[in-house]
């Protein structure tokens, strides 16, 4: 796989795990994937509740500049992060949002193509609300899987959980990479 | 007793008579930590059934135990709510006197059994700045950690604190900064590299120490990840405005060698690097980090420890009661015994002669002034370490360090897009500055651009060195890094 400097942010509320999910993502290309990734997070008071950001920076080359300019892709988890964050997505690049706590507006235009999934929904059906975030990045890592391996990513969740949640987080990364081959079709 | 409190005996508030006044409990304030069950002598408190406006069980008195109620008052002191006290009846204060017998004596709490680990975790790893210079102390041999946590620095005391046990080292967690620092000096004469990570306010309660440092001659290393200041400034936003402060914020004629890396990696190499140089000349080190450094995630590869050069200190040659403890070797620096060893240490922050005894004979001043300022200056070249980067045909240096160095390597390559001959000339050692080489550069180049997180500090050096070149500057107070854009909108600027 080829690829040139994409920027990804994640952007959701406090507590959902979204930094974890940068995190993740960011793991597997960098330390599985062997390329070269950055990831950064939102510190001060927009850490402690309210909208909160993680962003990843991913590149086959050395990168100098660590923040993202115009992000590619958006994973939205949130109304708050949708308004924050959505106005500076690149024109033309992916927006990727749980369509229960998210709805879309004008500012949604600028997106190429829209992906989304009841995210959290899911996570409470298979019994651990918390792993939303994990269902998302299955889901994530079906559309974005021209950047990073599935493989990759699969075994970032399950290193970066702890060992008596394994099972059920595969189970969620699962759900939300099947719901992605089910629903995006003809790709 | 007379009362100020307006107490009602209601849902809200639990009153009991007892045998020397009263016991209340207000229920909804409490938060279910149980200190006040745990800390009465009289062992009465219990946890009740019912929930209160917070979802905690308040404490209550058992019934049938209202009589053992001495009014001691334990609980009220306890609590950190001020949810439960007493009150003792006016005609019989005597008895809130416990009988010293009756104290309890706390349990002392297990711990937990620690398991060993590397200290030397060779591989790939997936970590920010902060961690990745713990893990590079871990891996350089230190065994002591003495600091108080501060943002942005706090992932660093909060790995090592995990990792120091697990290596046979010790985190001790000090009252404040300037016992940290006096800790991290103690445990080097003791004998363990050692070291504290802080932030802007805890560097500067640290000064004083840290001049204790350099006339004592005590290897040690000081990460200061900065933030915006001054004072309490701007918690976990970045700045680069401690760079001044690093050179000359202790008292008193000195030098001090001080490095900035710009990435995890760089922390974890760079960490290692300080103890190497504190130790070859005896000498505390600082490693100046910056917010974006130490939080940024980035691949870090730690190499086998057999590929991991480590500097220990030079012992002492002579019999213990021979030797003179700040008797220097050729390279102006003397070797360092430790506490224990059965050498003589007479440690002090006076002005001292080689035996380390005090001495006020200005001529001893003169001596040990220039000895430990110049153990660094001649060893300059060996010490300080730089980047060029595009810099062979540049005719605008742009100097930079830390995070900001990256934002300008970004910015030199637009502006080479543009046409711009433009170079950056990182500084990894700030101090001591690399005036050599910036000396040399402005034989060649009219301009220089200094871009620093600050309102000018380090391009004060660079005007010293850079004569006569044209020295420009493009600051930010801090809070955040400057954009690429602003960058090359500056370097397109001065090269019209
Ligand atoms: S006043 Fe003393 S004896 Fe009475 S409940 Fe409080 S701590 Fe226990
Ligand atoms: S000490 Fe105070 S807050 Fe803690 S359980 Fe007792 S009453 Fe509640």
């Amino acid at each position: 796989m080829k690829m040139a400097r994409t920027e990804i942010k994640f952007g959701g509320f406090g507590g959902q795990g979204i930094i974890l999910a940068g995190f993740i993502v960011g793991k597997a290309v960098s330390l599985y994937d062997k390329k070269e990734a950055v990831f950064t997070q939102s510190y001060g008071p927009e850490a402690r509740g309210g909208a909160c950001a993680a962003s990843l920076v991913i590149d086959d080359k050395v990168i100098d500049y660590p923040y993202p300019v115009s992000p590619d892709i958006m994973v939205i988890m949130s109304q708050e992060a949708y308004h924050d964050y959505v106005p500076k997505l690149k024109e033309g690049g992916i927006l990727i949002i749980d369509e229960d706590l998210v709805s879309l507006d004008d500012i949604a235009k600028r997106a190429g193509k829209i992906y989304k999934i009841p995210a959290t929904r899911f996570a409470e059906e298979l019994g651990m609300k918390i792993a939303a975030n994990i269902v998302m990045l299955g889901f994530f890592g079906y559309v974005a899987r021209n950047l990073l391996t599935t493989e990759s990513l699969k075994k970032s969740v399950l290193e970066s959980v702890p060992a008596r949640f394994r099972d059920q987080n595969a189970k969620a990364f699962d759900k939300g990479y099947k719901y992605a081959q089910e629903t995006i079709k003809g790709e | 007793m007379a009362t100020t409190y307006i107490i009602k005996d209601d849902e809200k508030t639990k009153k009991w008579k007892t045998p020397h006044g009263e016991l209340y409990i207000i229920k909804d304030r409490c938060k279910g930590c149980s200190f006040c069950i745990e800390f009465c002598p009289k062992k009465v408190l219990v946890e009740s059934k019912e929930f209160n406006a917070k979802g905690y069980h308040p404490p209550e008195l058992q019934e049938d135990e209202t009589k053992k109620c001495i009014n001691c008052g334990f609980c009220a002191m306890i609590c950190p709510e001020f949810a439960i006290f007493s009150e003792a009846d006016a005609q019989s204060k005597d008895i809130a006197q416990i009988p010293e017998k009756e104290y309890p004596i706390p349990e002392s709490p297990k711990i937990p059994e620690i398991k060993k680990a590397r200290d030397v975790l060779t591989g790939e790893h997936f970590w920010n700045g902060d961690v990745a210079a713990a893990e590079g102390a871990i891996a350089a041999g230190c065994k002591f950690f003495g600091g108080y946590p501060i943002t942005p620095s706090t992932e660093v005391a909060e790995h090592i604190a995990e990792r120091m046990p697990q290596v046979g080292g010790v985190y001790v967690q000090m009252e404040d900064e300037i016992a940290s620092i006096a800790a991290v000096l103690g445990a080097a004469w003791g004998g363990a590299k050692s070291m504290t990570a802080t932030s802007g306010p805890g560097f500067s309660l640290m000064q004083e120490n840290i001049g204790l440092a350099v006339i004592t001659e005590t290897p040690c290393l000081i990460i200061n990840v900065q933030r915006g200041g001054p004072s309490t400034g701007l918690p976990t936003l970045v700045a680069q405005a401690d760079v001044m402060q690093a050179r000359w914020g202790t008292h008193g004629d000195h030098e001090i060698i001080a490095l900035a890396p710009n990435s995890p990696q760089e922390c974890f190499d760079l960490t290692i690097e300080c103890f190497n140089l504190a130790y070859k000349y005896r000498t505390p080190v600082l490693l100046m980090m910056d917010e974006c450094v130490g939080h940024m995630t980035e691949r870090v590869v730690v190499p086998e420890r057999s590929k991991i050069h480590l500097v220990d200190r030079k012992k002492p040659k002579g019999e213990p009661g021979k030797v003179k403890i700040y008797e220097a070797d050729e390279d102006l620096v003397p070797p360092m015994p430790y506490a224990g060893e059965g050498y003589n240490i007479h440690m002090t922050g006076l002005t001292h002669d080689e035996r380390g005894y005090p001495s006020t004979i200005p001529e001893t001043q003169e001596r040990m002034i220039k000895r430990i300022c110049d153990k660094i200056r001649i060893h300059a070249d060996e010490i300080i370490r730089y980047e060029e980067f595009m810099l062979e045909d540049a005719e605008i240096v742009v100097v930079a360090y830390g995070i900001t160095s990256r934002v300008v390597k970004r910015a030199v390559v637009m502006a080479r897009e543009k046409g711009i001959k433009a170079g950056m000339f990182r500084l990894i050692t700030l101090w001591p500055f690399p005036e050599k080489k910036v000396r040399e550069l402005a034989k060649k180049v009219k301009n220089f651009l200094v871009v620093e997180i600050n309102y000018g500090q380090m391009v004060l050096e660079v005007e010293r060195c850079a004569c006569p070149s044209k020295v420009h500057f493009l600051g930010k107070m801090g809070g955040s890094v400057h954009t690429p854009e602003e960058v090359l909108q500056k370097i397109t600027e001065v090269t019209k």
